[in-house]
């Protein structure tokens, strides 16, 4: 099997984890082992549907320590760009699917001493494997897990069953909110902070670190950001000379890969700095959290995975 | 510049963000702790609150003693002045033991003395970017021979006999941060006995 490229997988399961959420369980097609990673990893998973090919990341939530399937938690997204309905909507076991190698932003530190995992709604999903890890090796961890209806999450009584204590719950339609000034306070040296969810729970997590003066290398977060839709423009590829339409709902990377292109990239999310591409000509609208805002304001270079063009027609040095 | 291991300094800085400080010198990085402390100080007037906890742990040296200086300095700061350098790291480790997240530590003084505290503070799961270096006085390295292992604490000269094994070895840029040591090699392996005049670069 490949290392690198996509790995073709069967859908063996379909669990309806709430109106929201489903989990599928991916077995490879030629029955051996998955490639192994390490908790918190990502894949991208390949959809072929009717009009359009999705490619979209998804948190490998099951055991680092399983390598015969993968396991991935979707929410559905109605104002999506149609990959998580997709899911929901269009593949049934049996189904085939293509997965990228896992990738990881956002492993647990080795080194660390204590653990503080804070996870809103879906974004439990990377803690799930971490979970496995930090249990594993007899770490020290505490998970505070924050979502709005217990009815939506059928993560619960798992987490409590493993986890006991370790595992602190925040119902916010019963006014129960996550606090991270009280869980940050006072905490040994040592200790880091993994933060996975929607943007305002991270950055209230980041700014209340930075805050009690916790240094950069202690604070994590990994943000499930979509790329954003916009106007349509057109991308000069400056080497080969093609000339691409991107939709309004397309990103440059899809429409290369479609086209037969193979760029770097990675976490599809504007974070992990692997499709950086260099801009020849045109404006930038920028959704990245990778380039500096010096970069961004030259317009010299862009993530292409989220990022679109503020002018109707941008060159890159494709 | 070449070998990205080089270690940087630069000068201490206040930090407001962090809600304790521990300062920790050797001979004359004092006065660097003395700067520290008068940053600290007017944070304090300016932010119209406390800086949060101030530990200054000192180990007076044969270039320079700022004890007195930074007992009358610092009133209202936990002031130890170690005897020697093991004193200084226990009393380290019984401060760090007691911190909590958000603590910050400055270190000033040899490159020897800086990181044997960036090791016993990593000891305590303190990282790198927790720790301000500043390097003071000597410039002295810190060298382990890459043949028999033996560190030399204070190297002077591009060249030096290793203690350990007797070889002529060069001075490297070379630095493992988990050793806090420069690296030496031996410099007359080709042609034995060819041995380039010996320098103080490193006074």
């Amino acid at each position: 099997m490949s290392a690198a490229g996509p790995i073709p997988v069967r859908v063996a399961a379909i669990e309806t984890v709430s109106p929201f959420i489903k989990t599928f369980t991916l077995e490879p097609l030629d029955g051996g082992l998955l490639p192994a990673f390490s908790g918190g990893s990502h894949v991208v998973v390949t959809m072929q549907g009717r009009d359009k090919n999705h490619r979209n990341p998804y948190s490998l939530m099951s055991s680092p320590y399983e390598r015969r399937f993968y396991q991935i938690s979707v929410r559905r997204e109605d104002d999506g760009r149609g990959g998580s309905k997709f899911l929901h909507g269009n593949v049934r076991v049996g189904d085939e699917l293509a997965v990228s190698p896992p990738a990881n932003l956002f492993a647990v530190n080795e080194l660390g001493r204590r653990h503080i995992l804070i996870a809103g709604g879906i974004g439990i999903t990377p803690f799930l494997s971490q979970l496995y890890e930090l249990r594993a090796q007899g770490s020290d961890y505490a998970l505070h897990y924050a979502y709005r209806r217990a009815d939506d999450t059928a993560f619960l009584d798992r987490l409590t069953a493993e986890h006991g204590e370790r595992a602190h719950f925040y119902e916010s339609s019963q006014g129960h909110y996550v606090e991270p000034g009280r869980i940050l306070a006072d905490q040994p040296l040592g200790t880091h902070v993994y933060v996975c969810g929607p943007e305002g729970l991270i950055d209230t997590v980041v700014t209340r670190a930075r805050r009690l003066g916790w240094p950069e290398s202690h604070i994590h977060a990994e943000e499930f950001a979509a790329p954003p839709s916009g106007k349509p423009f057109t991308v000069v590829l400056d080497k080969s000379g093609d000339e691409l339409e991107i939709g309004p709902d397309d990103t440059v990377l899809d429409v290369l890969e479609d086209n037969g292109y193979a760029p770097d990239c990675s976490c599809r999310g504007g974070v992990c700095g692997e499709c950086e591409t260099a801009v020849i000509a045109g404006e930038i609208e920028h959704h990245d959290d990778y380039l500096s805002e010096e970069v961004k304001r030259e317009h010299s270079r862009m993530m292409i995975c989220v990022s679109r063009a503020a002018s109707e027609r941008v060159v890159l040095d494709l | 510049m070449g070998i990205k291991s080089k270690p940087e300094y630069r000068e201490l800085e206040f930090d407001g963000n962090a809600t304790r400080h521990v300062l920790l010198a050797e001979g004359p990085g004092g006065d660097a702790l003395l700067r520290v402390l008068d940053q600290a100080a007017r944070h304090g007037r300016d932010a119209d609150a406390a800086c949060g906890p101030l530990d200054v742990l000192y180990l007076p040296s044969a270039e320079a003693d700022l004890s007195a200086r930074l007992r009358s300095h610092a009133s209202g700061v936990d002031t130890v002045v170690a005897p020697d350098r093991r004193g200084l790291e226990s009393a380290l480790r019984r401060v760090l033991t007691q911190a909590v997240m958000g603590t910050r530590l400055y270190v000033a003084g040899s490159e020897a003395f800086v990181w044997a505290c960036v090791n016993v503070a990593r000891e305590t799961g303190v990282d790198d970017d927790e720790v301000q270096r500043e390097r003071c006085g000597t410039l002295a390295r810190p060298v382990q021979c890459v043949h028999c292992k033996a560190v030399d604490p204070a190297v002077t000269t591009n060249v030096y006999v290793c203690p350990g094994c007797g070889l002529h070895v060069f001075v490297r840029d070379h630095f493992s941060r988990r050793l806090g040591v420069y690296q030496s090699v031996c410099v007359d392996a080709e042609a034995p006995g060819e041995v380039p005049a010996i320098e103080e670069v490193y006074p």
